[in-house]
């Protein structure tokens, strides 16, 4: 490019260079020279040198006013420090007299171009390029202009003339040109450019876009690509935000968090970065508040945000509304986790305290015959065996409740696959075994007695069915009780075939949790049939198993009038255990008939598949 | 002047019965109960023929329903030195019809508020005849005193209106100290004494 300077006064004798062409010659060099040994030129040097010039030539045109040279100079000097009017003018005074020199076009091409003014800067290097068609900085500075305009096709044309006429050229001409063919899609070209410039001399901005590449298609060597451009270029903040991103789409969200903020302590005017930033925190951190801040220094910083970016403010300002909803949820998420844990303390506290209650109750049954026995001179073997009962209740009762804490559906699950050991029983047996259990306890006039003397108001009834009973609670034929049962008790209505086809074993402790839940189901049927008058009392048990479900109802009428306990342990043993089948009872008042449903998965069905 | 003694399981509860009003129940009647209890048949003994033996004392009135209760706190709350109340009744049968016909502006919130702490409702019907209770009324209750108690803000007004009732008026079924410290309040109580000594003891 130099040679557009110095055709001037190319082959002039020494005595023929006067000063008027030195301070020109230190003017070209002053800008010229750093461009060519790839230094920034010195602005304070290159405006000293332009007012000298300046100064030079207007001193020269007071003396001698049509003096050309002084008139080209000057206007070039003007040209490079922006004085576009005093440029044009000294431009135009000539423009009639002489041809215009080259380097007056490069001079006002590249005042076009500082001035963005691309058109018109292409239209001034297009006319060097005219005089001077072999200079590969004019078609690198035209490229430079198509590509601005987003003339991909001839920014790519000219600075491949550009490399064609300087083969040895710098990395440079390649990584622009690579970032021209990037931008018009054409990515093997754009790689085969930056990796040339990188055999030239490794930079950050050719790793960079070739890490932009990669992004599309290979993110390891994106994120190596990315990672080499930040060694050799510590302030590439562009390297740092889109390493973020990759580190963002693989969920490595505290890697592409510290990138972000990198970026940002780098480049914090930038309101791109804190936008994305934003969005990783209120998208996939959790982090709304710091989300929230974000968004807000987006939008502080919008020029640049809305200059460069395919988001807007509006997009922060959604964002923000987002980050609030989910602050807002998330206080009301701990707010529902919170009430529940309060709720499950207070419920524990309750079971805790029912509990307590049922066995200090029947605790005193325990202590007081015994303490009483203590003043008597001779031991009373039924006052003992009141205290073993009562004893022995305790511990049924602490037993089920543990029982009904431990475990899940799982060992129900790994009972219904190992079943095929002594131990294994099906499951109308354990229904029959709940049933005599609970028509056994309304034999129990001290603990059952309210129940009891509904059944058998005489205690001449009472001790007829007690000693049938004491025969038939040895079978495990349901046909037998029937109509025992009809006699004394209720009318039945079970179907509960099915129950015989199902087999579970006892190595998880199946059996006993289902016949403890069951026993708590029918017992309390059997208990409160017992206020109803004898013709209308029933006991309903439909046991059901589809491919998918097993279901248990069990029925019976119920006094609408009369008070009925609602404390205790019993209504928690069953919900306990019903948990533990991962189901919920369903229970039902409709029409003087109380019913308890609990359907759970088939497992059997489960295990065999 | 006599004791009101609610304790809806009787039957059950024999044992303590003894324990608690041996000085006026006297050794025949002792025994006769221990009989009752050692009944072997498992039919168990009513309710009522164990109120029966008690209240031939003359010196304590049982009831283990709660509206029979209801109607002796209503209409002879005077003639009673003490009153031993279970809190839960529940257990004796009892519809809110009958409770009505004793106490007319019972209602139904109320049948269903105090379910299962029908003692409460005792407690509340003797608050509002502005009947000095402090040393006269004494919950049996299986609940420990550091428990929170069932219904504790319902009960509230009423607790601290006597004062530091939950500690001094409850009474834990199977607390050894608790036991004896009703024993000597019943034992040792001027006007049942006097009572027990007029009926000729």
């Amino acid at each position: 490019m130099i040679s557009l300077y110095v055709s001037s006064f190319k082959g002039k004798k020494e005595f023929e260079i006067d000063e008027l062409d030195i301070s020109f010659c230190r003017f070209v060099v002053s800008s010229l020279l750093p461009d060519a040994l790839k230094k920034a030129a010195d602005p304070e040097e290159t405006l000293r040198e332009c007012n000298r010039l300046i100064e030079l030539c207007t001193n020269h045109l007071q003396s001698d006013p049509n003096n050309i040279k002084s008139i080209e100079y000057r206007s070039a000097a003007y040209f490079r420090t922006n004085k576009y009017d005093d440029a044009m003018s000294d431009f135009n005074k000539i423009a009639d007299l002489v041809p215009t020199k080259p380097y007056l076009y490069l001079e006002r091409a590249k005042y076009f171009q500082r001035k963005k003014k691309f058109s018109e800067a292409i239209s001034d290097y297009s006319r060097v390029i005219e005089i001077e068609p072999k200079c590969a900085d004019v078609y690198l500075e035209r490229a430079r202009c198509y590509h601005q305009k987003i003339m991909y096709s001839e920014a790519i044309s000219d600075y491949s003339k550009a490399i064609e006429l300087n083969p040895d050229c710098s990395e440079i001409y390649f990584i622009e040109r690579a970032d021209c063919y990037a931008q018009h899609d054409k990515v093997d070209e754009a790689l085969s450019d930056y990796s040339r410039s990188i055999e030239i001399k490794p930079s950050s901005d050719a790793y960079l876009g070739r890490g932009k590449i990669y992004s599309g298609n290979d993110l390891d060597k994106a994120l190596e690509n990315f990672t080499r451009a930040m060694e050799l270029n510590r302030d590439n903040w562009e390297a740092y935000f889109l390493r973020g991103k990759i580190y963002e789409v693989q969920g490595k969200y505290d890697l592409a968090e510290q990138d972000y903020s990198e970026s940002i302590g780098i480049y914090p005017e930038n309101g791109n970065l804190y936008f994305q930033r934003a969005d990783l925190y209120n998208h996939y951190m959790d982090k709304w508040e710091a989300a929230i801040e974000d968004y807000r220094n987006a939008i502080s910083h919008h020029p640049i945000f809305e200059k460069t970016w395919i988001y807007t403010s509006h997009d922060a300002y959604e964002g923000i509304i987002e980050a609030t909803e989910n602050i807002i949820n998330k206080n009301n998420a701990i707010e529902r986790r919170s009430k529940e844990l309060q709720d499950r303390e207070d419920e524990r506290k309750r079971v805790i305290a029912d509990l307590s209650h049922s066995i200090k109750n029947l605790i005193s049954t325990v202590i007081d015959p015994l303490e009483n026995l203590r003043q008597e001179p001779s031991i009373k073997p039924q006052v003992i065996e009141n205290a073993l009962k009562g004893a022995n209740l305790i511990r049924e009762i602490v037993n089920a409740m543990n029982l009904s804490f431990k475990g899940s559906i799982d060992d129900f699950r790994y009972d219904a696959t190992y079943n095929t050991d002594a131990e294994s029983q099906d499951l109308k047996s354990i229904l029959i075994e709940a049933l005599k259990h609970s028509v056994g306890n309304m034999f129990d006039g001290k603990y059952f007695g309210t129940f009891m003397r509904e059944y058998f108001p005489e205690k001449f009834l009472y001790m007829t069915a007690k000693e049938e009973w004491s025969t038939l609670s040895q079978s495990n034929d349901l046909n037998e009780f029937l109509p025992f049962l009809h006699q004394y008790f209720f009318k039945t209505d079970f179907v509960l075939d099915n129950a015989e086809q199902l087999i579970i074993g006892n190595q998880k402790g199946s059996i006993i949790k289902l016949l403890i839940l069951w026993q708590e189901l029918i017992l309390n049927a059997v208990k409160y049939s017992a206020f109803i008058d004898k013709e209308s009392r029933f006991l309903r048990v439909h046991f059901d198993a589809s491919d998918q479900f097993v279901s248990i109802l069990v029925e019976n009428p119920f006094d609408k009038k009369a008070k009925v306990k609602t404390s205790g342990i019993g209504h928690i043993i069953i919900q306990n255990f019903a948990q533990l089948l991962d189901t919920a009872p369903t229970t039902k008042k409709d029409g003087g008939i109380y019913s308890v449903e609990i359907r759970f998965a088939n497992i059997w069905m489960e295990a065999n598949a | 002047m006599k004791i009101l003694f609610v304790e809806d399981q009787l039957s059950s509860n024999i044992p303590r019965v003894i324990d608690l009003f041996r000085k006026y129940l006297g050794k025949k009647r002792i025994q006769i109960l221990e009989e009752m209890d050692s009944d072997d048949s498992g039919y168990g003994i009513h309710p009522d023929q164990i109120k029966s033996i008690i209240e031939e004392t003359d010196m304590i009135d049982v009831e283990y329903r709660f509206p029979d209760a209801l109607n002796k706190v209503i209409n002879q709350y005077n003639r009673y030195s003490l009153f031993i109340i279970d809190r839960n009744l529940v257990e004796a049968k009892y519809d809110f019809e009958e409770v009505q016909k004793i106490d007319t502006g019972y209602t139904e919130e109320q049948y269903v508020k105090y379910g299962d702490r029908e003692g409460d409702y005792l407690l509340y019907k003797l608050a509002l005849l502005n009947i000095e209770l402090k040393d006269k009324f004494y919950y049996l209750t299986a609940h420990s005193t550091d428990d929170e108690i069932r219904g504790h803000e319902d009960l509230k007004g009423l607790l601290e209106h006597f004062g530091d009732f939950k500690k001094n008026n409850f009474i834990e079924k199977g607390k050894k100290v608790d036991i004896n410290k009703l024993i000597n309040l019943i034992e040792n109580h001027s006007d049942l004494s006097l009572q027990y000594n007029n009926n000729g003891h």
